[in-house]
């Protein structure tokens, strides 16, 4: 490591890393910085409502304490997202969180829709995210990753541990089905 | 609804609203979609669900900074903010431990009884795995510590139970120092070199998570949030 270089919007993540890697505790800054707003809109699209900046920083420090092992295989925000999503996953198989997430799933559509009743101003809007709350989980993870958060086919079968043609096929069946709830 | 037989194109709507299509693709795509019902209302519907979606809080990215661990010449770990432990961070408790009375007795006993030199840190220690939602601060703190003899065996199995401060036991909580040895006297100067050898050991786990992509057809895990 240069002992004069800085950490900078320039570098790449994995730069960052290797400079992290090598005792540049700053880099690790620059690398929350620009994924730390995609972690807490990934939580939230994801269905996550409460303690999410706690769910990213247990993602960044789970992250960076086994971030020796990164390979780079795909992007450290994949990775990121992949591990956040686990995270996600064991906060939710817990009896006590359970209770206090806002569920999507199907059967509690009527509440989430209350709920999004008084936030979301615009009727399009609540009918939008109606349609969403109706897909199956997996075509609502796939649906979300690709269009709320712009991932690719690749990264989400990454994020997901499936394939990029299962992806697309979920993608496709979920926005059809939002067509059809839409056009009813 | 029609759907655009231009699927290649069709699929990189979702790019092009992100912004993740590169000049020339953009430029392709927006043709297409100029001269695309289809893609033009398919367009309008990502582009609701994007506006639709609710907003994320901000985040505070130096209390986060704060949280992590530090980086160290050897890839190794120092825990500064409380985030996971460390082999360190435990270390720095087994000082105190080896002071505590009843740690001692254990102690003795390991070097009484066992055979072959030998360290096992438990894997618990080392595993993020087990750290999830684990409380941020203290958690290099041992103050309650518990020594645990197991006969007959010759091993003897050191439990350090932190006070995280929330009450709730944390993976550190799991971790067994397991001691055999055959010196005749161990230290706490011998320990701490011994401990500070084991951080060199390359003990954590391998990448975690997995980012290869499992084979075809293996979707059991997706859709898993609910
Ligand atoms: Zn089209």
């Amino acid at each position: 490591m240069n002992p004069g270089s800085r950490s900078s919007a320039e570098d790449t993540d994995l730069v960052l890393i290797e400079r992290w890697r090598g005792g540049e505790s700053r880099a690790a800054s620059e690398l929350v910085r620009r994924h730390a707003d995609a972690l807490a809109r990934f939580a939230t699209s994801a269905g996550e409502r409460e303690e999410i900046e706690e769910l990213v920083q247990d993602t960044f420090v789970r992250a960076f304490s086994s971030l020796h092992a990164f390979r780079g295989d795909a992007s450290f925000r994949t990775w990121l997202f992949t591990i956040e999503r686990r995270l996600m996953l064991d906060r939710r198989r817990s009896e006590k969180r359970r209770q206090n997430m806002v569920r999507i799933e199907n059967s509690e559509a009527a509440t989430e829709y209350d709920a999004l009743d008084g936030m979301v101003a615009q009727e399009t809007a609540t009918r939008v995210r109606r349609s969403v709350a109706t897909l199956s989980p997996m075509q609502r993870e796939v649906f979300t990753m690709r269009v709320e958060q712009g991932l690719s086919y690749r990264e989400i079968a990454v994020i997901l541990e499936t394939t990029e043609g299962a992806a697309r096929v979920h993608y496709h069946n979920a926005i059809r089905a939002v067509k059809e709830f839409l056009d009813e | 609804m029609n759907e655009c037989a231009r699927t290649e194109l069709r699929d990189a709507l979702p790019d092009l609203i992100h912004g993740r299509l590169d000049a020339v693709r953009a430029v392709e795509v927006e043709t297409h979609v100029a001269s695309c019902p289809a893609c033009v209302a398919e367009l309008e519907l990502l582009r609701a669900v994007v506006a639709s979606a609710p907003a994320a809080p901000a985040m505070d990215v130096g209390r986060i900074v704060a949280s992590l661990p530090t980086p160290t010449r050897h890839g190794l770990l120092l825990h500064e903010g409380g985030g996971q432990p460390s082999v360190r961070s435990v270390l720095h408790g087994s000082r105190t431990m080896w002071s505590r009375p009843i740690v001692r007795i254990a102690a003795a006993a390991a070097i009484v009884s066992a055979g072959g030199l030998s360290l096992l840190v438990g894997r618990d220690v080392l595993n993020p795995e087990t750290q999830v939602g684990q409380p941020r601060a203290g958690v290099a703190t041992v103050d309650k510590p518990t020594a645990q003899v197991v006969a007959p065996s010759p091993v003897v199995v050191a439990s350090v139970a932190p006070d995280t401060g929330g009450g709730q036991p944390s993976g550190v909580a799991n971790a067994g120092l397991s001691l055999a040895s055959e010196t005749q006297e161990l230290s706490d100067d011998h320990l701490t070199t011994l401990l500070s050898e084991m951080e060199l050991m390359d003990g954590m786990p391998s990448a975690e998570p997995d980012i290869i992509a499992p084979a075809i057809g293996d979707t059991e895990s997706a859709g898993e949030l609910k």
